[in-house]
């Protein structure tokens, strides 16, 4: 395990995309419609343990297909990277019950996240935070988000059906 | 053989959580499931991968079975052990819960270790043990912190 193999521009851009998506992440939990506690830790960690599985599974280990900064070795620069993925676990949740969304908007929701998803990882290639390698395309990403955010949303319809996603705290 | 019985092992976990009367809520069963993948996954990179205490079979079938075992059957595992926890009224039947748990993951790395899945080189079933028992010991402490963010939310309302 390594800290980083250089400070260079794209542990800078990571940094400020961190900065970015947490501040964005504070204004919303201070609004009145906030997410309850326990469903926003548990948006949070849903967004870490999504980027984290994939990773791990298709992003190292025997397929490779993407190295995350400078080395396919675990950079401490790599924590920002996951930690950046929490707020999205947010986001994904908050705007889902913000929307309303049901089972007309369910498909146009899913599709938009999956091609955000898609389009947010070409920023982070155009940034040099991932390299994609092995013959792994951009486009591959997007039946992946496409699956991953399906579960997703599932997920939430079925924890709504159990409690109140936005409880009084 | 190793992939056949490390994919029926997550197969039985995954019908016995099912089928189980859960004491956790739904939301705590995920959080269970979520934290103890993430930090299972952490560890076998780091102490694997990183340290190269161990090597992972590079063979299509036994490398997909230590991801099944890795994301799947052990977080599972740890979140039927959690509800049960629940449901023990003494320390000791606690114990006693965690312990077996640890005795079926440990059986896991082991049938992994026989039919090469995993091949200890500086690490051995000792440590294997250790981690697992803290593991089970840290879930189950933040389960307890993630139990009294609903609590707290009540108590304010």
């Amino acid at each position: 395990m390594k800290m980083w193999k250089e400070f260079g521009n794209n542990e800078l851009y990571l940094l400020l995309m961190v900065a970015a998506a947490y501040f964005v992440y504070f204004l919303l939990i201070r609004r009145p419609d906030r997410l309850a506690k326990q469903v926003r830790v548990l948006s949070l960690l849903w967004g870490i343990a999504v980027g984290i599985l994939y990773d791990f599974t298709i992003g190292g280990g025997r397929t490779d297909f993407y190295k995350v900064n400078d080395l396919n070795n675990y950079e401490v620069t790599d924590i920002l990277y996951y930690i950046l993925f929490a707020p999205f676990g947010y986001f994904f949740f908050y705007l889902y019950e913000k929307l309303n969304i049901g089972k007309k908007t369910f498909i146009m929701y899913v599709l938009v996240w999956a091609f955000f998803g898609v389009y947010f990882q070409w920023v982070l290639t155009a940034a040099d935070i991932i390299t994609l390698q092995k013959g792994y395309k951009l486009m591959h990403s997007f039946p992946i988000f496409l699956l991953t955010q399906t579960l997703t949303g599932v997920y939430i319809q079925v924890l709504k059906s159990k409690e109140s996603l936005t409880a009084a705290e | 053989m190793g992939f056949v019985l490390l994919v029926f092992l997550a197969w039985l976990v995954l019908v016995l959580f099912t089928t189980m009367n859960k004491k956790l809520t739904f939301i705590e069963n995920t959080f269970v499931y979520l934290s103890a993948m993430v930090i299972n996954i952490n560890y076998t990179w780091i102490v694997y991968e990183e340290l190269n205490m161990a090597d992972i079979s590079q063979q299509i079938l036994n490398n997909s079975a230590f991801l099944i075992h890795r994301s799947i059957t052990l977080p599972i595992t740890l979140a039927i052990t959690l509800n049960l926890v629940r449901t023990g009224d003494s320390l000791a039947s606690k114990f006693i819960i965690m312990t077996v748990s640890v005795a079926f993951l440990v059986s896991a790395v082991m049938i992994a270790g026989y039919f090469g899945i995993v091949d200890y080189k500086e690490w051995n079933i000792g440590y294997e043990i250790i981690y697992l028992l803290l593991l089970h010991l840290v879930v189950q402490f933040l389960l307890k912190y993630f139990g009294q963010l609903k609590t707290r939310g009540v108590n304010e309302a």
